[in-house]
């Protein structure tokens, strides 16, 4: 796999290469060049890749749902009440998606190999420091701020990175990489539960923290990846092939003669040449951060603002509103078991089914569809008055759970092309955070205030059809603007 | 004719005595134990519906309770059966009396003085071998015991707890125990090391300083009128060498394969920039248009990223 990308031998080897998809290396140079993006490999070391982001979705993602194991020792040892305990989970989770611009920002300034290393060093010293921690206090700066930053470090740039070296097969390779946080869960929720009652929650933080340390062992796999130009034509459809023409047409991105293309151009860069925009100073952030101008992304950001508030509350809230139907405690603890198990099956089938060529168009399309199953099963809910009508609730809305979750970087890199891939996933995670923080008190205030959990979910229905008609309408315009020309080619700026 | 001489007055005998017996039990059952006129009374009455019954009941206080059993009677319906009392499986003494059927049912009374632990226990009322209610007399049981140990280490301090269900009655006051080989020694909370907080359904016993020899069964006891009725939780005092050793563990993995692989990338990238170092003087060569800075740029470029 490795001598794929990084050929000993010169010029013959690289000649053949360069009839197939592989990377090769960019080189910055004064004159202009009419390049033509070269794609990424969709293949090879992106499988690594893949690993690793798996690894670190298990790392950030299932240790983060692993901490509430953790709530009822720290209840007795610092005698303090759920609520006080609770507060260390938001904070994670709240840290994690509000640090995700700060992830891509070093991931483009300096590579995402140090920014995933850095977050792993700081994650496990704060999980290292929670388990000598004597006090709630310290308890939430260790683990809650301390860790949740070194998450956020790590999350934003290997998810980012998965998109930079595929293209034809993105949304499998999203779909296995995000099931991480599923299988994860159902890995290490027993695998904690075993530390605590063998070392006490301190021994199992201090194991913990070790087993966090993996990130850095992932980030140290996380090769950077340059896109060069292909010549070739592709059954690809337009979108897709136009942001492989979209990367190039910035005259600081490094770029070569289209003529040498095929000569000097075959080896493959092993260690990339920094970040185009790395070399220029002030041109870079406006080149970086134009997608923020993109109507596409502004109608895709407020739908994921409603999305994110909308989502968290069915996770929160079924298992005790299934207890107040009358449901039994372990019928209710197991209808989120099948909740988490079809999450991963949804996640890894969906993105292999919007890969097929005949759904590729119409991903955007296939994403509105689960955000609106989602938001009607999520309306049913209250109607459901047993086990045997809320199992399969449990396993559609788990299912489209899994599907949107896989195809939300997807999405994201299909709006704003691949070059600024990396910036727009820090934005949209950062949007997913306050939604998340604020939307389940909201959730529990409704069920206090008309004490039933009705308007729960009622609200998180709303909420996700909202996203998915903002979508609808912004599609629908889009549609009328540009009707002469086919739907896909979308340059405003 | 001789024997008849020697049996005849040991039946007399014998037949005086069972007379006297019968004549002792003709009456109105007499109580088994004599009450203390100081202590409340309590009437519970069962009717038994087939074969067996249990009945659970739950004391807080010292009292005179009385116990009565129903029973309806087999197919046969005998006009007079006996019925005894038995406690924890054993005979109560001067209980067994003849019952009459008394408007199609045989009904049996027992009362008996409950005020300590000896006397709480497992009382049967017994008909005739066939028919048996069973009443357990018991104070209120602390229920959510832990089974598995709490684990803590050499130097940190603990806390124990045990809790009384709420639809349980609080305990007047919570007592804490230690197992001391042969007996339960109760642990005072002045001393230093040991803290107990009290706060009616709930207790805490905070120990400060552990040591290797803490480990073992911690009893808590909730005190009511009646009796104290115990829980036991295990406390296990490790080292911080337990832990250590899958830390340290996984740390060696870590930075050993941290290490392995970007030793391999450096080699691997300084490989690649001898190797294209010396096509690109080619290149030069062949290709016109190509630039004179290229080509010796890129090594720089290419090995800044690592």
């Amino acid at each position: 796999m490795i001598e794929d990308q990084r050929p000993a031998s010169g010029d013959t080897g690289s000649r053949t290469r360069t009839k197939t998809k592989t990377r090769t290396r960019t080189k910055t140079s004064t004159s202009t060049r009419t390049s033509m993006a070269k794609c990424p490999p969709d293949g090879g070391w992106g499988w690594v890749i893949v690993g690793c982001c798996f690894m670190v979705t298990v790392c950030t993602r299932a240790v983060t749902r692993c901490f509430s194991i953790f709530f009822v020792e720290f209840q007795t040892h610092f005698e303090a009440d759920y609520a006080a305990t609770a507060w260390i989970h938001s904070l994670v989770d709240c840290t994690t998606m509000l640090c995700a611009p700060l992830g891509s920002l070093l991931m483009s300034r300096w590579s995402c190999r140090l920014s995933v290393i850095v977050g792993g060093l700081l994650s496990s010293c704060g999980l290292l420091i929670s388990s000598l921690s004597s006090s709630l206090e310290l308890l939430y700066f260790s683990m809650g701020i301390l860790t949740g930053l070194g998450f956020a470090l790590c999350y934003t740039p290997s998810i980012a990175l998965v998109g930079l070296y595929f293209r034809r097969k993105k949304a499998l390779a999203y779909g296995v990489a995000m099931s991480g946080s599923g299988i994860g869960t159902f890995v290490l929720a027993p695998a904690v539960q075993l530390l605590i009652d063998l070392y006490s929650w301190r021994g199992a933080l201090l194991v913990l923290s070790a087993f966090v340390g993996n990130l850095c062992v992932c980030g140290a796999l996380l090769r950077p990846v340059t896109l060069q130009e292909d010549t070739e034509e592709e059954e690809e459809p337009t979108e897709n092939k136009q942001y492989c023409d979209n990367n190039w047409k910035d005259p600081e991105l490094a770029e070569k003669p289209s003529s040498q293309s095929k000569d000097t151009w075959g080896k493959t860069s092993l260690l990339a040449p920094p970040h185009p925009e790395q070399t220029v100073s002030a041109p870079h952030w406006s080149s970086e951060y134009r997608f923020l101008l993109k109507k596409d992304f502004l109608s895709l950001s407020l739908s994921f603002l409603f999305l994110a508030g909308g989502c968290s509350l069915p996770f929160v809230y079924l298992v005790p509103f299934a207890l107040s139907v009358g449901v039994g405690p372990q019928s209710a603890a197991f209808l989120m078991s099948i909740l988490g198990v079809i999450d991963i099956v949804g996640n890894i089938t969906f993105g292999w089914l919007t890969d097929r060529p005949c759904l590729k168009p119409w991903r955007l399309g296939c994403y509105i569809i689960s955000i609106l199953m989602e938001g009607l099963c999520c309306l049913v809910v209250p109607l459901l008055h047993s086990f045997a009508l809320l199992v399969p609730f449990a396993i559609l809305y788990g299912y489209f759970d899994g599907a949107y979750v896989a195809l939300i970087p997807v999405v994201t890199s299909d709006v704003v092309g691949v070059e600024s891939l990396t910036a727009a996933l820090g934005l949209v995670y950062f949007l997913h955070s306050v939604p998340y923080l604020l939307s389940p008190p909201i959730g529990g205030w409704l069920v206090d205030v008309t004490g039933s959990y009705t308007p729960t979910f009622l609200l998180s229905g709303t909420s996700m059809l909202l996203s998915a008609s903002i979508l609808v309408i912004a599609a629908g315009i889009h549609r009328c603007r540009h009707k002469p020309r086919p739907l896909k080619t979308i340059n405003e700026n | 004719m001789a024997l008849s001489m020697i049996y005849s007055p040991l039946l007399l005998l014998l037949v005086s005595c069972s007379r006297r017996v019968v004549s002792k039990t003709t009456g109105p059952t007499p109580a088994p134990l004599v009450p203390t006129s100081t202590l409340p009374t309590y009437v519970k009455s069962v009717v038994l519906k087939g074969e067996s019954h249990t009945e659970r009941l739950e004391l807080l206080n010292p009292v005179n309770l009385t116990l009565e059993c129903t029973w309806a009677g087999n197919q046969n319906k005998e006009p007079n059966i006996t019925g005894w009392w038995l406690k924890d499986g054993n005979d109560v003494p001067n209980s067994r009396v003849p019952v009459e059927l008394q408007n199609e049912q045989y009904n049996l009374r027992g009362v008996f003085s409950v005020n300590n632990d000896t006397t709480l226990g497992n009382y049967s009322c017994v008909f005739a071998n066939e028919a048996r209610i069973d009443f357990l007399l018991e104070a209120p049981q602390i229920g959510d015991v832990r089974e598995k140990p709490i684990v803590s280490y050499i130097g940190d301090s603990t806390v124990i707890t045990c809790k009384m269900d709420d639809t349980k009655p609080m305990p007047i006051t919570w007592n804490w125990f230690r197992d001391n080989g042969t007996e339960k020694e109760q642990i005072i909370a002045e001393s230093s090391r040991f803290e107990i907080k009290n706060d009616e359904r709930k207790t805490r016993l905070v120990v400060h300083d552990l040591t290797e020899e803490d480990s073992g069964l911690y009893y808590c006891g909730a005190v009511f009128a009646i009796s104290t009725p115990m829980s036991h939780v295990k406390l296990k005092v490790i080292t911080i060498m337990e832990p250590l050793k899958p830390f340290l563990a996984i740390l060696v993995e870590v930075v050993v394969l941290v290490a392995a692989i970007l030793l391999y990338e450096k080699t691997q990238s300084k490989k690649k920039a001898t190797a294209e170092n010396v096509p690109s003087a080619d290149q030069n060569n062949t290709v016109t248009q190509e630039e004179p800075n290229g080509p010796e740029g890129s090594p720089s470029t290419r090995q800044r990223k690592v």
